[in-house]
């Protein structure tokens, strides 16, 4: 775990991606995706408020939006493409959420699937006793990264 | 592992299924009716409706509906004369009240509604009109008390409880007020007088100034601020419940408000498309329209 962290302090943060689709956003379309066709308005400013822009340092993930902000490690797996994500979700940095899950990347196109475990908890409220399981879709379009030849791995 | 399992079934089996969503018409059933006219009162309590009625005070402390604590200058003459400038509810006397006409033109929102003009409905001639009214209808007054611009909540609340004990009608009581200070205003005198009222805290707390871009970025900044909470508003106030502006509504703080045992209800939500989201997750769905309701 130690030599996690050093590895991943030593690594340059870096811009990573924007979260169209943000996974920490998904009580957006539990709660707010509803209401499309009869506040059209209002639910363009919910959707807006869950897109995240992704930084990284190393496999830790920042990921920012209005509606949450998370801490994230995205590992990859040993077989396949797929990338391991776990993170702790807050809203307004009030920690109220864990999500799990899975991401591939191709180019510059992330896509993940997680379950998203979210309380109801807030800062006027800080009551963690109920909880709620989302599944949560993530589609995020960064950076490509950079092709790099085997002997410089 | 089995018998946790039982235990599982038997608890989701014994949860209470919360009441079906009631719909309250709007000012009487605007949609049907001018909207807090005595026609609008009458015809509901007729077909056995839930009303939401708004309240404004005489300068003599008598209660009337009104949709607003003005004079509605585009709806209103006052002794067959139009209404120039502000004139408020509470510089008019209840005897002055038979000069003023409201209504009796088509309104332009509601093109199939009956077209009548009147004199405004006071409190007492609702009262009487619920001697004829089913005992199961709730009657939901919405006060319309402006801190500095109307009287103090405390009026409202000896004015409008005094009489609803006092007459002793078998129909439910429901208090909607915007501001903490007026909940308190009604659950105290309520206490006073041995009377449990039913009260619900008005969200978001719109003053006479805003428009609707500020109630947006309002919201907005409780929602990113993480501070909005329907439950802690309602606690805070003392009210029973919340009745919340349904176009800025988050459903799932209805949904935790509602599962804390408060009262929850939106306003005004018309048509079937925008009712049905609504319909079996609050307890009230104000509408214009009642009758859409199933």
């Amino acid at each position: 775990m130690i030599a996690w962290f050093a590895a991943a302090l030593a690594a340059p943060p870096r811009f990573d991606r924007v979260d169209v689709l943000s996974e920490a956003g998904a009580p957006f379309f539990a709660d707010d995706l509803w209401r499309m066709s009869a506040d059209p308005g209002v639910t363009r400013l919910r959707f807006a408020e869950q897109i995240a822009v992704v930084g990284a340092v190393g496999e830790a993930q920042l990921s920012l939006s209005l509606a949450a902000q998370t801490f994230a490690v995205e590992h990859p797996l040993p077989l396949g493409p797929l990338r391991a994500t776990a993170g702790l979700r807050t809203h307004a940095f009030l920690p109220d959420g864990a999500l799990l899950g899975l991401a591939v990347r191709g180019g510059p196109v992330r896509v993940g699937a997680s379950v998203l475990v979210v309380s109801d908890a807030t800062w006027s409220r800080p009551d963690w006793s109920t909880w709620r399981a989302l599944p949560a879709l993530g589609l995020g379009v960064g950076p490509a990264p950079r092709a790099v030849a085997p002997w410089m791995q | 592992m089995r018998t946790v399992a039982f235990a599982l079934v038997l608890l989701a089996c014994s949860a209470e299924e919360p009441a079906p969503t009631r719909g309250e018409g709007h000012g009487g059933g605007a949609g049907y009716w001018p909207p807090d006219s005595r026609t609008a009162v009458r015809g509901s309590f007729a077909q056995g409706l839930d009303v939401e009625l708004d309240v404004v005070l005489t300068r003599d402390r008598v209660p009337v509906l009104a949709l607003s604590p003005l004079v509605d200058t585009r709806r209103c003459q006052i002794d067959g004369e139009p209404v120039v400038g502000f004139h408020r509810w509470d510089e008019l006397g209840s005897r002055e009240l038979s000069g003023v006409a409201c209504g009796g033109f088509p309104e332009p929102d509601f093109p199939n509604a009956v077209v009548v003009g009147e004199t405004p409905i006071t409190l007492d001639e609702v009262l009487d009109l619920l001697l004829d009214a089913p005992d199961d209808i709730t009657v939901h007054l919405d006060i319309l008390h402006e801190p500095g611009f109307t009287p103090a909540p405390e009026r409202f609340a000896e004015a409008v409880l005094d009489r609803w004990i006092e007459a002793d009608r078998p129909q439910d009581l429901v208090i909607s007020g915007r501001r903490p200070e007026l909940i308190a205003a009604f659950e105290g005198h309520g206490r006073e007088r041995g009377f449990d009222v039913t009260t619900l805290l008005d969200l978001p707390l719109i003053e006479p100034s805003d428009g609707w871009g500020s109630l947006v970025v309002e919201d907005l900044g409780a929602r990113i601020t993480n501070t909005q909470d329907y439950v802690r508003a309602a606690r805070d106030a003392g009210a029973d419940g919340v009745t919340v502006l349904a176009d800025l509504a988050d459903r799932r703080q209805l949904e935790v408000a509602r599962r804390e045992g408060l009262i929850t209800s939106v306003w005004t939500v018309d048509g079937e498309e925008r009712l049905r989201p609504w319909l079996d997750r609050v307890d009230v769905v104000v509408t214009d329209y009642p009758g859409d309701l199933p």
